[in-house]
This record gives structure tokens, sequence and C-alpha cells, in this order.
């Protein structure tokens, strides 16, 4: 961390900190122009958007997580439980979805402020926290649900799915409004300096009257919720709460923070940064099914890209440093 | 006196809990104890006890590592191809090792020399080692798998290596100097390297012992089951680092013990067993996983305070 | 300097992504269609064609599909078209999802999916039909999707049906029996298992032993689970495994607990990873269709069909038999493998 302070004395001429995954990211989407002239077009792009609606709200909230220097790995589980919630309610209560929509969000703060509670109140580090989180949720969705899914959901959840408007599909209005909501949050507001001063120093932050408990908690239930309105839109594109849904999304959405330039350490964070490494993703997983390729493929490319995006960071931290 | 120090021994809860839920059910549980069943138990433990013991060492430095059961893959498929290819059986089961090993010792280097967060590395490494494992193997499984390979991998065998490892390793870290340093970097780095250690050839031979183990599991998991295949161990690291965290392993580096994280890879295996043999849905299981987690990680926050009382 | 350095990263990407989301203006006709790469194809010229499939997940069965997609590729590329595939890593419908998307955009004009769960791929199934997209189902089905079509190997039901009284058989009627699937939202696992189920109802000296076992498609898994299962009820007289990891994993089970000839197994697997177990007797016998022959009939009922001719009942293709159309569902013959004829498949 010694580092970072240096950065700061410098900004001014220092690179931003989005730079790794600007290079990156304008690398893919050159080679992926030249070599798909046929999908330089909008409805590519609308495509890439939709498709990354529920890993981008999450890593919204992921990536004011891991500008506190923790992590949430129950992301994907919490977001498998509320849907269900979701499913449970409209379907076999009859809730109208005025009722339903705010107790789905509910539960996801809930489960997320236990989390802030084990790790800020009684200490425990937040993997693990999270993890038992990750193990818990997917039990409760698996046993309310029974392990079935739930479909003949209401017509205006399933029309919000595939709506759009002004020719961006509704559901990426959506994501981009949370990751704006939380950027301006982390930027501007009160609370987003004291999670970057609590990623940077806990000590210090605390010390300097920081209630650093409470801000950590609070982070915690904003990664709740924003798994929660996750499993609305997700439930909405499916049609279906599915006791499985939002498997490996903490995956996605971590590699799309650290892709975005957020050390996990914690202490700094860029949002815009975070929006760079989403579409990043977008772009390997779009190239990866144009060129007729397995899967398995955009596992490979996201390491690459993952360590790549790193080392450009790295570079530009020398560079800072020299200067 | 003798009190205050029982109570000071770490692997104590862990050992408790593994006995307590270990008598029970042999009163309560008639499938339990049949010596079959006991088998089983020892068998699964012995091979998820493999994959534990190495990622406790990196934990106990600091540091995580995510890529074991990835690792595992890639060695099982590795060894077992070369082997239907061919290769005598003699050679299968250092070729899986070595492939571990040379695994972690790039996950070391990365995070060595190139600095990069253990975490970030680990699940770089996952990702890119499934995605190889899964593109040259097209997906299919080895079921050619020479049948003395099969033989060390079955029945009782798995259990006697992993405490053979299990012991070797925790007298490395007692009565070893490079026992202390792994200790010491998850102590506290910046003061070992100060007093002149080598901190990071340290912390890379941990990540490769990590590997060696991670390879060796994976020939035996591919082996017990007659099966290599490219999803072998999937999702393992999770039950690899809770079973490490039960056997009461500080996540933050410094503290902990292999013979606990030994005791935490039998309890998850033992309570797994029981939950299946009660008939309770696997879907459930989370549940009680979960809540084992949750009590260790109590159990540790209430040391850790305990310690700060004893040393103010 | 250090400024300039940025500010040219800066221009590169914005030039990229212009390139990328801008360049729509003048679109697909100046373009040339790509020859060179089959998968990269548009639909420009009116007469290429992109048939594309979407398996359940990458794994044994998937990679024999595969060869049928292939083999129904290099017949159908005289005429203009190519047939590919996609596979997500894990058995999960997000993913299935996000490739219809993905080849709506991409203007495919066939899909043929095996979905993960029927009734979430519903909604997306319907946005492919009205971006004019054709869709059909095979090997798995979403009765209330939008398909045009249903290709199957056997019926779902049935085919538990006929697990069942084969072990049923095999059991002389009585004992008690386990049923091992391979996860809980996939369509046809859940109907093979109804299947055995409903063929067991007949035997009253049968009891079918609950809760199921998942094996998450998973072979270790399949074996560990098969073995503790012996473990819980000692009893079991008989096994029924409905998806491809469940007869090789019970069958190794059965082997290393020496309960081969004390059990009889039963199940849905491919003859070649079940062979062994058939030869040593811990598995009696599989059923099953050639994935790959399926794969290939699916592809080109599917071109005749965009061609403007639906599958015809009672139809012979040379190698697979006799078709048979029963209203939206064409079903194509089935075979039962014991270590009689199990050498002479290669699949």
């Amino acid at each position: 961390m010694s580092s970072s302070a240096a950065v700061g004395q410098s900004k001014r001429r220092a690179m931003p900190a989005e730079t790794g995954v600007f290079v990156v990211l304008s690398v893919l989407c050159l080679a992926f122009a030249i070599r798909f002239p046929e999908a330089r077009n909008g409805a590519t792009v609308s495509v890439i958007l939709t498709n990354l609606a529920e890993i981008s709200i999450i890593a919204a909230g992921m990536t004011l997580v891991i500008a506190t220097g923790g992590i949430d790995v129950s992301v994907g589980s919490i977001a498998g439980l509320c849907g269900i919630v979701l499913g449970k309610l409209t379907v076999e209560k009859h809730m109208g979805l005025l009722i339903a929509l705010p107790l789905t969000l509910v539960i996801g703060s809930a489960c997320g402020w236990v989390n802030g509670t084990l790790i800020s109140r009684y200490k425990l580090p937040p993997i693990i926290a999270t993890l038992a989180m990750f193990s818990a949720a997917r039990a409760g969705a698996y046993v309310l649900s029974n392990g079935n899914s739930i479909s003949g959901l209401p017509d205006s959840l399933t029309n919000f799915g595939y709506g759009s408007a002004l020719g961006v599909p509704t559901v990426a209005w959506l994501a981009g409004a949370v990751l704006v909501t939380m950027g301006i949050l982390l930027k501007y507001s009160k609370f987003g300096r004291s999670i970057l001063s609590l990623g940077g120093n806990r000590e210090a932050s605390f010390l300097s009257g920081v209630p650093i408990g409470k801000v950590e908690t609070r982070v915690y239930v904003f990664s709740g919720l924003c798994a929660a309105i996750a499993a609305v839109v997700m439930t909405a594109r499916g049609a279906t709460a599915v006791p499985d849904a939002g498997k490996y999304l903490e995956l996605r959405a971590i590699t799309a923070v650290v892709v975005g330039g957020t050390p996990v350490i914690g202490g700094r964070a860029t949002m815009i940064g975070t929006m760079l490494g989403l579409v990043t993703i977008g772009v390997v997983q779009q190239g990866v099914v144009s060129f007729g390729k397995d899967v398995m493929w955009e596992m490979l490319v996201m390491a690459v890209v993952l360590l790549a995006a790193v080392e450009v960071d790295r570079w530009r931290l020398r560079r800072a440093l020299a200067a | 006196m003798n009190f205050s120090k029982l109570k000071s021994v770490r692997e104590l809860p862990a050992l408790g809990l593994l006995l307590v839920s270990c008598l029970w059910l042999i009163f309560a549980l008639p499938s339990f104890r049949t010596a079959v069943n006991l088998g089983q138990v020892a068998q699964q433990a012995g091979l998820l006890g493999l994959l534990v013991c190495g990622e406790s060492l990196v934990i106990i430095t600091g540091g995580i590592d995510l890529s074991v059961g990835a690792t595992a893959a890639l060695c099982s498929c590795l060894a077992a191809s070369r082997m239907q290819a061919g290769w005598p059986w003699l050679i299968g089961i250092p070729l899986a090792i070595v492939a571990g090993g040379a695994v972690g010792y790039v996950n070391g280097v990365l995070i060595t020399v190139r600095k990069l967060p253990p975490i970030l590395t680990t699940l770089a490494m996952l990702l890119f080692l499934r995605a190889v494992t899964n593109i040259a193997t097209a997906s299919v499984p080895y079921n050619h798998i020479p049948e003395p390979i099969k033989a060390i991998a079955a029945g009782i065998w798995p259990f006697v290596t992993f405490l053979l490892l299990t012991a070797g390793l925790a007298v490395m870290m007692s009565q070893m100097k490079i026992g202390r340093r792994i200790v010491a970097v998850g102590a506290s780095e910046s003061s070992v390297r100060l007093s002149g250690v080598n901190t990071q050839a340290v912390l890379r031979l941990v990540y490769l012992l990590c590997g060696a183990c991670a390879g060796l599991a994976g020939l035996l998991m591919g082996a017990a089951s007659n099966s290599a295949q490219a999803n072998l161990a999937d999702g393992y690291e999770l039950d690899v680092i809770s079973a490490v965290v039960i056997g009461g392993v500080r996540l933050s580096g410094g503290e902990g013990s292999i013979i606990g994280a030994a005791l935490g890879a039998l309890i998850i295996v033992v309570m797994r067993n029981a939950l299946f043999l009660y008939g309770l849905p696997t879907e459930q299981y989370g549940l009680v996983i979960g809540a084992i987690i949750l009590i260790a990680a109590f159990a540790e926050q209430a040391r850790r305070s305990r310690d700060r009382v004893a040393t103010v | 300097m250090k400024r300039s350095i940025g500010n040219i990263f800066m221009l590169a990407g914005v030039v990229a992504i212009a390139a990328l989301s801008g360049c729509g203006d003048k679109p697909d006709a100046g373009s040339p269609s790509s020859p060179t790469k089959d998968t990269g194809t548009s639909t420009t010229g009116g007469k290429s064609k992109r048939i594309v499939f979407v398996f359940k997940s990458a794994g044994q069965y998937s990679e024999v599909c595969k060869t049928g997609a292939m083999r129904a590729n290099d017949e159908l590329k005289a005429q203009g078209v190519t047939v590919d595939y996609f596979a997500p890593e894990k058995a999960e419908n997000a993913k299935q999802v996000q490739y219809i998307e993905q080849m709506i955009a991409a203007k495919a004009d066939a899909i043929i999916i095996s979905p993960n769960d029927a009734q979430a791929i519903v909604p997306v199934l319907k946005k492919a039909t009205d971006a004019g997209v054709k869709v059909y189902t095979w090997d798995s089905d979403a009765p209330t999707s939008a398909r045009r079509f249903y290709v199957a190997a056997s019926e779902d039901v049935k085919i538990g049906v006929d697990i069942a009284e084969s072990l049923a058989k095999d059991l002389g009627g009585k004992g008690k029996v386990a049923i091992m699937s391979g996860g809980r939202g996939a369509a046809n696992l859940n109907l093979h298992v109804q299947g055995v189920e409903e063929g067991l109802k007949k035997f009253p000296g049968i009891t079918v032993i609950k809760p199921y076992i998942y094996n998450d498609e998973d072979q270790n898994k399949a074996v560990d689970m098969a073995k503790a299962a012996f473990q819980k009820d000692p009893d079991i007289a008989g096994f029924a495994g409905v998806n491809s990891q469940a007869p090789p994993g019970i069958g190794e089970a059965v082997k290393q607990l020496g309960k081969t000839g004390k059990v009889k197994v039963w199940g849905l697997a491919l003859p070649s990873a079940t062979k062994d177990y058939l030869h040593h007797g811990d598995v009696s016998g599989v059923m099953l269709w050639d994935p790959a022959a399926l794969t290939y009939l699916t592809a080109i009922l599917v071109n005749d069909d965009l061609g403007g001719k639906a599958p015809q009942d009672g139809k012979e293709y040379p190698g697979i038999g006799k078709i048979s159309v029963k209203g939206p569902a064409v079903v194509m013959p089935g075979m039962t493998f014991t270590k009689d004829n199990v050498d002479k498949f290669n699949f």
C-alpha cells in the first residue's frame, strides 16, 4: 500500500486506474470487430448488454465490497434464494408484484445484513462469513422450492424481462442505473469515502471517527440488495424461478471488478473500471460464440484477460511511481 | 495450569466435534458403524484430506489456493492419459505429483515475483486449468487406469497415505526450520524478511507443495472411481477451505496446524456420510455444513479475543 | 509523454468501440460474406443457412452428439448449410438462454436445443421465433415452447418404463430398488424417473427407495453416492440409473463392493462407458439410442423443415431405421445393450 500514497501525490500525471482494462478491452474489441465484420451492429451490442444485466447488478455491489478489502462469494446463492422467494410469493401466495418485489429485496438485504453483521460485529473473515451464506442460501432455495422450478410468473414480470425502451433492453437500463447509482454513491457520498478509507486503513479510519462497523455492515447489505435485484432480472428473463439460478455469478462478478482495476486489497475502487470489466466479459463471451468455440475457451480467455489487466495495472503504477 | 494449557490446543474444538459426532453416530446409526461404511468414509476422507493438507500450508502463510480442484483434475487426466498410452504405472504417480507441483510453482512465482494477490492468481489458474483440461480431453473420461494405481486408491489406502502425509507435514512444521518459517511468514511477512529469510522462496515452496498434494489427490480420486475426467473435484475448493477453517487454521495466516486441518477434512466427510445415511435430501447438506463453518469461525473468534486478553 | 501514451490508448479504444458499434449503418450488404470460416457465414446471400445445436452441457454424451452434428455439417455443406453447436460447461439454464440470445443476434436460421430447464427456456425461445429463427428441441423437450417439433430417442417416459421392466424381470419381480438421476431440473431425466416409477408400480413386490439420488452429472460423485446408498440400505436388490454417468458409476460401486451378480443394474448410458461393467456383470444392461445418429437425424429433419418438408411418419433413414411422428414428437427407435451386443458399437 506504500505505492498508493505516491500515486495520490502524482495524481495529475498518472494514468487513470481504468487503463489496464481499457487497453485489454480495446484490443479485444478491435480483434473482434476486424474478425467478424458482420457482428458490427447494434444487435450485437444489445445482446452483449442484455446478457450482462445480472452480472452487472451484482458487480456493482461487489465493487463496494471489494473496496473495503472484503469479498462476497454468497451473491449467486442469495440471488437463487431471492428468485425462489419471488416465485413463491407471486405464484403460490398470489401476491401482487407491488408487495412481492419489495419483500424479495428485503430478503436479499437481510441475507446481506447477516453477512455484514458476522463480519463487522463478530469479526469473521469475509470469505468465511459469505462462504457459510453461500451454502445456507442455496440450501434455503432448495428447501423452499423442494428442488422444483416455479413457473407461471405474472406476465408483467416476464414482459419486463424482454421489453426494451429507446431500443435498449429494459434490463440493461436497470443494470446501468444500478451501476451509476452505486458509482455515484462510491465517489461522491460520505458513505463512499468511508468505504474507501475503511478499505485503505482500518485503524486510521476508525481513529478518524469513521463508524467502520456500520459502514461495513451496510456495504454487505447493499451487496445482498444487488443480488436480489439481479434475482428479479434473472427470474424475469427466464420466466421461471429456478433453485439453481445464479451459480457462478459471484465468480464472474469478482472477475469483472478485478479486471476493471479495483485492487482486491481494498482502499481504491473504480465503478467505471467495473463497467469496462463487465463489457470485457461480454465481448469475450460473444467472441467465443462467434468463433464457434466451446465455452471452455471463454474461461481460458478470461483467465488470460484477468492476468493481463493486472499486469497493465502494475505497469501503470510503476510509471506513476517513477514520475 | 494443565487445564489452561489444554485450552490453548488449537485442534481441540475440531477433535471434540469429531469425537462427539462419531460416538453419537456409532450408537445412533447402525448403518454408520459397519466396517464397509467406515472404510468408505476413510477412503473419502483420505482423498479430501490430501487436498486439505496442501491447502492448510498455503492458508497458514496467509494465502489461499483456489486452484486445487482444477489442479487435481489436470493431473488426474494427464497421468491417466499417459498410462493409457502405455507408460508404466510407476511413472504415473511421480508424473501427477510433479505436474501438480509445477502448477503450484507457477502460482508461487506469479504471487511472489509478479506480486499478484493469491486469490486472484489462483482464481485465474482455476479458470485456466479447467479450460485446458476440458479442451485437451474433449471432456471424455479415461476409464483404463492401471490396476496397481487403482489398488492404492481403493479401500483404506488413501487414508493411510493421508495419515502419512499429515504426519510428515506435522513433523516438518514443528521440528524443522522451514516449518517455523512458514508460520512466521503467515504471522508477519515483513518482519521475517527483515530478519534475513528469503520469504519469497518459502512462499513458492508452499504453493509447490500444495500443488503436489493436489496432483497426488487427483490421481487417486480418478483411480478410486475409475474415471479420470476434466470435471473431477469440481467445486472442491470450497470443501477444502471449509475443512481448513473448521480445523482451526486462521484464515489470515500465522496460526493453525496440519493436524487440525486434517481433522476438519474428517469432520466434513463424516457429516456428509451421516446426512446421507439419515436420508436427508442432498440439497439440504449446505445448511449443516454452513452451520459447522460458522461454529468453527466463532470458536476461532473466541480464541482470538482470549489471546488478546491474555497478552494484555 | 505519459499523457500522450494515455491519450493514444484512449484513442485506440474509442476507435475500437466505434468499429464495434458505430459501423452498423453500412452493414451486411457491403461486406462480403466471410468465406474463410464455416461458422462465420451469415445469412446475407439468402442461400447459406446456419443450424445451431445448443447442448445441455459439455461432457462425453455431448462429444458423441458433436460427431453427429459434424457429420450433418459435412453432408449439408454442399447445400450451403452449416451445422454447429454450443455446450455450456455446466448444465445450467442461464448459459443456454445466453447462447440463444447470441444466436438471434448472429441471425442463425434454426436453433435446436436440449433444454436444461423445460420451463425457463420458453420465453427466450419465443423471442427467437419472433425474430424469425426457427426453433426445435431434441433429446429433451420443452413442451410449452414455440418449438416446431421435438426429435426424441424413444419417448422419455417410455424409456423409463422399459428400464423398469427389464430391471423388474431381472429381479424376479421383488426387492428394493434405488433410483439415481443427474439433476433435479432436467425435464427428460425427471420423465425417465417418472417412467421408472410407473413401470415398477406394476410389480407389488418391488419398493422404491426415497429420496432419489442425484449425481450432478459427475461420475466420481455417482460412485461415492452409490456406495453410500448400499450402506444406507444394504438390502438394495436393484438400481436404476437414468443419466449417462449413473450406470457406470453404480457399476463401479457394485464392483468395488463385491456385489456383482447380487445387485441388478439397469439404466441409460453410453455403451462405451459401460462396456467393462457389462462384461464383468456389474451392470445387466443399458438402453440408449446412438446420440450421434439422433443428432445427425435431427439436423437432417430440421434442414428439410427449413426447406418446407415436414417429417414423415414411417420414413426410413439408412442406419437409423423408421421414424415415427406422434404429434409434435418425432421418435427415433432406441436400442438395448447387453454384454452380448455391446462390442459391436463404438459410441
